[in-house]
């Protein structure tokens, strides 16, 4: 469903700024795929994530959604087969603007000029049908404003808004980073259960160790705008948090294996 | 609940006060392993104070009972009000009171050890040597052919036997067939039958091999030592100071000074300080013709390396060969260490979770057993000295154990 060949991203090329934020990434996810990206802080996660939105086109390299190389188009035109969750449950969904509404807007953002929908009856009655299965009893608040929600239940209404017609790829950024523990293991769940349930292909940036473990079928790893890992079938079955950390240990202890150790540790090992 | 502890002559008293119930039984327990770990084998626990044991209370008292006296220590429940006389021999545990407060075995204990052994100090730690066995001595004969990292052939690999009666390290796979060990080699270690071993397919955690029944685990070694004898002294290790421990060379000086020899062989089991080491985390079975394994960056697909001090606390075995006696000639097996000049060493190190070894005089396979029957070993290094300036990670270093230690001469069969 998605495939991404060889990308390759450096921000302020030839300045003193320069980073190479992707050198080089590939991954081919199958549809239905879930699967959860790990790696240090600045390894290039949210780039990924953002290469195949379209906020920037990449240096090189190709990306396909769906058979379609989707490389050149803009960031707008990729949005109808993408849904995104962030970060900051204020980010994508409007404060002083009601529940209803909300949903509304992002549904017609996916369609077609001039498909306009109304906030009918049926509507309503179809949001409401949606929301209650969150178990927060949003349903019967769909006119409260969304600046009037949690954090946690403004997450798990963006969630369900980004994946309300079933988009060919969801992308998810860190989306229960800033919930409280309870809140974040409540959206994690539903995560899973609506990938699953509605078998989106799906690629979500986690810091959450147990996450990665317990929510995709597979894990990528990224270290230096580069996949170090690629965690899928049997392997990611037996995978633990502890399998975790120590692929996090590889990956540092090779860093700090440098020039001046190897000629120290190579007469050692003889 | 509160708990105070005070050092009496030869026992640790703990002062219970309070409620011992399922939210403090846990904490209590940890103070007692705590205790274990700096070598109080012999507690004793002030009950006057105790105001509530609950069962699980009552379980943690068990559960301390049992860890002490499998270190041949001593735990006992003294001053105990009616109440928790009452509770513990309605449950049947009355095993746990006891009347007199000093333990009559500690003193004897000590009395044993000071018969037996010779003490002195190294930079803060208490050092005690026994004598095990008057002509304990290890011949050492070298396993494998092959020299890091050359591309490794089948024929320079040969089949080892891993007895109760053997001690080895090296590089090896244990497969029948040279196809499926050549993509496997890894790092071993073996002593009383017991072999870790780590796939140097960049697993993370050594798998292992026990003797059992009839069953010798056997491995095809491309390269190492396999020595078999006896050991002739044990030493035991242990802080005065807060904070000190042995760094390697220091453990091996005293292993040279008490086994008067310059050539020894050693197994130790310790609580790490810290370690620094390397590890084979691919093959070297599939190093083809004409590849430079050994030239950086590539050399680190190979080896890892630990990148900081590793595995604080945890219980260390240790199997190695170690010749001080300065003579130039090279011995395939014993590379030579930057630290010390004219030393050469080979240390294999398998990483356990901490478990508290009894104190005085003990036996090796005994304690080898005992540690691969309680935990599964978590890694396994090849340990080096990092002495590079300002960077260097130094030596590993060890805070408390004990190393079995004997002379040892070195046999070199022929290689190309
Ligand atoms: N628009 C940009 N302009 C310049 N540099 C950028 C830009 N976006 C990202 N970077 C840089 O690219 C590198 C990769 O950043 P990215 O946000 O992808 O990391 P990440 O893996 O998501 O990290 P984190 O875990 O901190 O979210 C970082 O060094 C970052 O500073
Ligand atoms: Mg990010």
């Amino acid at each position: 469903m998605l495939e991404i060949n060889n990308v390759v991203k450096t921000f302020n090329p030839g300045t003193p700024n320069e980073v190479r934020a992707l050198r080089g990434i590939s991954m081919k996810l199958e549809e239905g795929c879930f699967a959860a990206i790990i790696g240090t802080n600045g390894s290039g996660k949210s780039t990924s994530l953002n290469a195949v939105a379209g906020s920037f086109l990449p240096d090189s390299g190709t990306i396909l959604l769906d058979g379609q190389d989707i490389s050149n188009w803009p960031e707008y035109r990729r949005a109808s087969m993408i849904g995104r969750v962030f970060q900051n449950p204020f980010a994508g969904t409007a404060a002083e603007m009601s529940i209803a509404e909300n949903i509304v807007l992002s549904m017609r953002r996916g369609m077609s000029r001039g498909l306009g929908m109304a906030l009918n009856r049926r509507v309503r009655e179809e949001i409401r049908e949606r929301i209650r299965p969150l178990n927060m009893g949003l349903e019967n608040r769909i006119d409260n404003a969304m600046g009037s929600l949690s954090g946690g239940q403004r997450q798990a209404l963006t969630l369900l808004m980004a994946t309300w017609l079933r988009p060919k790829l969801l992308l998810l950024d860190e989306h229960t980073a800033a919930l409280d523990p309870k809140s974040a293991a409540q959206v994690a769940t539903l995560t899973k259960e609506i990938i699953e349930r509605e078998k989106l292909t799906a690629l979500m940036v986690t810091h959450s160790m147990q996450q990665a473990v317990q929510l995709p079928q597979r894990i990528i790893m990224m270290h230096k705008g580069q996949v170090v890992e690629d965690i899928h079938g049997v392997r990611k079955a037996r995978t633990q948090v502890a399998d975790l950390m120590n692929a996090f240990d590889r990956v540092r202890r090779r860093d700090l294996f440098d020039q001046s150790v190897a000629e120290q540790v190579l007469p050692q090992y003889a | 609940m509160n708990i105070t502890s005070s050092h009496k002559n030869n026992y640790l008293e703990l002062k219970l006060e309070g409620r011992l119930d399922a939210a403090w039984a846990e904490h209590f327990v940890s103070t007692v392993s705590a205790a274990m770990r700096e070598g109080r084998h012999h507690i004793r626990v002030d009950a006057l104070g105790l105001s509530y044991l609950s069962s699980a209370g009552m379980r943690s008292l068990l559960r301390a009972h049992r860890e002490l006296t499998s270190v041949n220590g001593s735990f006992a429940v003294i001053r105990a009000s009616d109440f928790v006389v009452n509770t513990l021999s309605m449950s049947g545990f009355d095993t746990l009171l006891a009347l007199d407060e000093a333990p009559a075995e500690a003193v004897a204990d000590e009395e044993a050890t000071s018969a037996k052994s010779k003490s002195w100090s190294v930079n803060g730690v208490r050092i005690e040597s026994y004598s095990q066995q008057e002509d304990g001595h290890m011949e050492v004969h070298t396993t494998g052919k092959w020299t890091p990292w050359q591309p490794l052939r089948e024929e320079d690999c040969a089949k080892i036997a891993l007895g109760r009666d053997c001690i080895a390290i090296g590089s090896g796979a244990p497969a029948d067939e040279w196809q499926n060990a050549r993509e496997q080699m890894g790092d071993y270690a073996s002593a009383a039958g017991c072999t870790a071993w780590l796939p140097g397919t960049g697993a993370d955690a050594p798998d292992y091999l026990v003797q059992e029944g009839r069953y010798v685990p056997e491995l095809l070694a491309a390269s190492g030592l396999r020595a078999v004898g006896s050991f002739s002294q044990l030493l035991r290790f242990s802080p005065e100071n807060d904070g000190a421990s042995l760094e390697l060379p220091r453990l091996l000086e005293a292993v040279f000074s008490s086994t008067g020899s310059t050539k020894a062989a050693f197994v130790a089991i310790a609580e790490a300080g810290g370690l620094v080491g390397v590890t084979l985390s691919r093959s070297p079975g599939l190093i083809s013709e004409g590849e430079h394994a050994d030239e950086f960056p590539g050399v680190r697909d190979w080896m890892s390396f630990c990148g900081e001090r590793v595995h604080h606390g945890r219980q260390v075995l240790l199997v190695g060969f170690a010749d001080a006696s300065g003579s130039g000639q090279s011995q395939p097996g014993l590379p030579a260490i930057p630290s010390r000049p004219g030393w050469k060493l080979h240390v294999h190190a398998v990483v356990f979770p901490f478990r508290p070894l009894p104190n005085g005089e003990i036996f090796m396979s005994e304690c080898v057993e005992q540690l691969f029957a309680a935990a599964e070993p978590i890694a396994m290094l090849h340990l080096v000295e990092d002495e590079r300036p300002t960077l260097g990670l130094g030596k590993s270093s060890f805070i408390r154990g004990a190393c079995w230690c004997a002379p040892a001469s070195f046999h070199t069969e022929n290689r190309k």
